[in-house]
């Protein structure tokens, strides 16, 4: 079912926790796992400092990873009805 | 049984025959020892001889992660590492954030274990069960930073513990940092990993997760702590600061030290006035990194926005970052060329690039501060000279941190070789000045309870195992804090789970025996290791024992009380300290600095040793504080050591006879 939400991202707030790769692999694997999560967070390779935020194509926005994040990196949008 | 939380492995390494295998790890050992920390001590006491010379392939680097590693329970991404440092020659067991622990248990292992010695230079790089010991000649020489850089576009996602040059060149004082930003062992770590000609250690995002017995539980609690993070009162100072900016914030009335722990200077309220100019530059000048699970964030890079520096960036540890400001000398930021507004971003660049110089190489920034302090005070007083340290004039400036910290990384002639192993080298050089020297155990010392009182953080560096550590001792409440009342200790105390008993003995209606409070913050530090729990204040207040006994119990499936929970905290610090025993460590060695008995000289006054709330203390008082320290642990006084009788008490039967023994 789609997602009556957007995940609004910015990569500028984003602190390196992990917490919604966390959180989404718990929701849908029920256990705790970096690689089976459908957001990857990586170190971004243009600057050593900085993070870059990616979906993979199986996520449906349900919103979790955004729900916890603790640094308002991702936000739940509500989606406009047209 | 099935035991939840944990990865189920150890993995062995030796480099000396390249050899590579995994073993289970024993159900039995999680329920004696938690998991973590303890678990690390039980294979340091089996695996690595009392007698190691720390740069024998004898000796073993012993990496470990708790139970809540890898999951959601927030501020859980410590590691730990046990082995025999060189600083001191003690058996340490280190801890560090950052997100080794949690990829080395994407992988599936627990704990790792390191042995023997390369031919060449190698560095580690482990995935799954695809574990390599690779070449590592192009990255000999680079500096920690460079190392991490060039690792990471090789193999991110990872996280990386690399070694600059200090840890090649074997200097006894060298400290690690985990993805540039956690510190882990000081006392000479990297050091140890280039005795076995280890340049990093690479963690690779693995494949596996982590199941816990009962998520819906653990959510539960997890969000009930994190909601208490997230509310909290200083938390949006904090992630916008740093723990450099509040710390920043509430320390320009404090003093610092100069000639050597002999003199104390406040900042004339011009120089406040630049401190607080430098404090804002600071904060608005970072960005918030944070360890794996942790809302609390206080790692950063630091970019320089304004004026002719702008674009200069770091990344480092904030406390480093701020070293100079906070507990140390002056002497970085005594030479700077700018005046008016540009000399709060002058002091910034100089604070960070001193940091830098210091992380780069791999140098204790503490360690590093207390024996330049003391070399320069020895060559002012004239008990060093030009000749001994190769033509150099010593001054309390940048020019000499720079010169100093260069011969020491790279043990540059006979000054730089006395240099790189530390205080105790100096003092073994001149054949004296063993009461000059700031630091226990050859670890310089910290905080300075002259000025602060003898608070928990304070003592506990004297009886840390390992040398001077305060951490031990703060654990939620830290004595940093100046000037508590009785009633909130009695607080912290409680939500620790101390047992009544032992809060009726330590407390006063106006006072407490610190000796005494130590032995049960070493304990719950010693619990909070064993999950894996971080204990910086703003984390672990979010906590209390309850909690924690829950979350274990929500995690691995087996059952924890606060009451347990402490116990297996003081089983592994009783390990710990059989294993230092064993090595040949004791009560001669629990020995504060010499210069806490003699007074610290300020404009105003001159500061002698107190208690926590400002009454003299004496030489022969501190040793009173000692005696009940033991005699709270159950320990044997004059050796300072656990007796058999307490061994079995904890169910440490296996150690009994060792102790008695070194108890003979």
């Amino acid at each position: 079912m789609k997602s009556k939400f957007d995940i609004v991202v910015d990569a500028a707030k984003c602190c390196g926790c992990l917490v919604c790769q966390l959180r989404c692999s718990d929701r849908f694997e029920k256990e705790f796992n970096l690689s089976k999560a459908k957001i990857r967070i990586r170190r971004s390779t243009k600057n050593e400092s900085y993070y870059s935020i990616a979906f993979t194509e199986e996520c449906d926005a349900c919103g979790i990873c955004a729900r916890h994040c603790p640094y308002e990196a991702l936000i739940l949008e509500k989606r406009e009805v047209a | 049984m099935e035991v939840f939380g944990f990865a189920g492995s150890i993995l062995y390494i030796d480099l000396t025959a390249g050899a590579i295998r995994k073993e289970p790890l024993d159900p039995e050992l999680i329920k004696k020892f938690i998991g973590g920390w303890g678990i690390n001590h039980k294979l340091a006491y089996d695996l690595i001889p009392p007698e190691v010379d720390p740069y024998s392939p004898d000796n073993k680097i012993i990496l470990g992660v708790g139970p809540f590693v890898g999951t959601t329970v927030p501020g859980s991404s410590k590691i730990f590492v046990t082995s025999k440092f060189p600083v001191g020659g003690a058996f340490t067991g280190a801890s560090g954030g950052g997100a080794l622990g949690i990829m080395l248990k994407s992988s599936g292992y627990d704990h790792v274990v390191i042995s023997g010695q390369a031919e060449k230079p190698v560095y580690l790089n482990i995935c799954d069960d695809d574990v390599k010991i690779l070449d590592a000649a192009d990255l000999w020489g680079m500096d920690a930073v460079e190392t991490a850089s060039e690792l990471r576009r090789r193999h991110d996602p990872c996280s990386i513990l690399p070694i600059g040059q200090a840890g090649e060149n074997l200097v006894k004082f060298s400290v690690g940092q985990i993805d540039n930003s956690g510190t882990l062992g000081q006392g000479g770590l990297p050091s140890v990993m280039g005795s076995k000609r280890v340049k990093a250690i690479v963690a690779l995002q693995g494949t596996k997760g982590v199941k816990v017995a009962d998520r819906r539980r653990l959510n539960k609690l997890v969000g009930e702590v994190t909601k208490r993070m997230m509310s909290w009162h200083g938390r949006n100072h904090l992630i916008a600061g740093g723990l450099g900016g509040s710390f920043l914030a509430s320390r320009g009335d404090w003093p610092v030290s100069a000639k050597n722990m002999t003199e104390l200077k406040f900042r004339t309220p011009e120089e406040l006035e630049q401190y607080t100019n430098f404090a804002r530059t600071y904060s608005k000048s970072r960005k918030t990194l944070a360890c794996p699970s942790c809302p609390m964030g206080d790692k950063e890079i630091v970019k320089i926005r304004e004026g002719r520096y702008a674009g200069t960036e770091f990344q480092g540890n904030s406390i480093c970052s701020i070293s100079g400001e906070v507990a140390f000398s002056q002497a970085v930021v005594q030479d700077m060329p700018e005046e008016g507004a540009e000399r709060a971003i002058g002091r910034l660049k100089r604070e960070l690039e001193y940091a830098d110089m210091l992380d780069r190489y791999g140098i204790d920034f503490i360690t590093f501060d207390r024996l330049m302090s003391l070399v320069v005070y020895l060559y002012e007083q004239g008990m060093l000279t030009r000749e001994d340290t190769g033509g150099i004039e010593l001054k309390e400036n940048w020019e000499t941190a720079e010169k100093l910290a260069q011969m020491i990384a790279y043990r540059k002639g006979r000054f730089g070789e006395v240099l790189a192993d530390g205080i105790p080298g100096v003092v073994r050089m001149l054949g004296k000045g063993e009461d000059l020297g700031y630091h226990i155990k050859g670890v310089g010392n910290f905080y300075e309870p002259r000025f602060t009182g003898m608070g928990t953080m304070e003592f506990a560096s004297i009886t840390s195992p390992r040398g001077s550590q305060y951490i031990t001792g703060s654990n939620g409440a830290p004595s940093y804090n100046l000037k508590w009342r009785v009633e909130q200790w009695v607080k912290e105390s409680q939500k620790r789970a101390f047992p009544d008993e032992a809060i009726q003995r330590i407390f006063s209606s106006s006072s407490f025996n610190v000796g005494r409070l130590v032995k049960w913050t070493e304990d719950w530090y010693s619990a909070l290791n064993s999950v894996s729990l971080c204990c910086r204040y703003f984390v672990i207040m979010a906590y209390n024992a309850t909690t924690i006994a829950a979350l274990y119990e929500a995690v691995t499936g087996l059952d924890m009380s606060e009451v347990d929970l402490l116990r297996a905290g003081e089983r592994a610090w009783n390990l710990y300290k059989v294993l230092n025993a064993r090595a040949g460590f004791g009560r001669k060695d629990d020995k504060p600095p010499e210069a806490w008995f003699r007074p610290c000289k300020s404009r105003e006054k001159d500061y002698s040793l107190t208690d926590y709330y400002g009454n003299p203390l004496s030489r022969a008082d501190v040793e009173k504080l000692l005696d009940d320290y033991y005699d709270e642990r159950g320990w044997d006084k004059e050796r300072g050591i656990p007796t058999p009788d307490k061994l079995d008490e904890l169910g440490l039967e296996d150690y009994r006879t060792d102790a008695a023994q070194l108890l003979l």
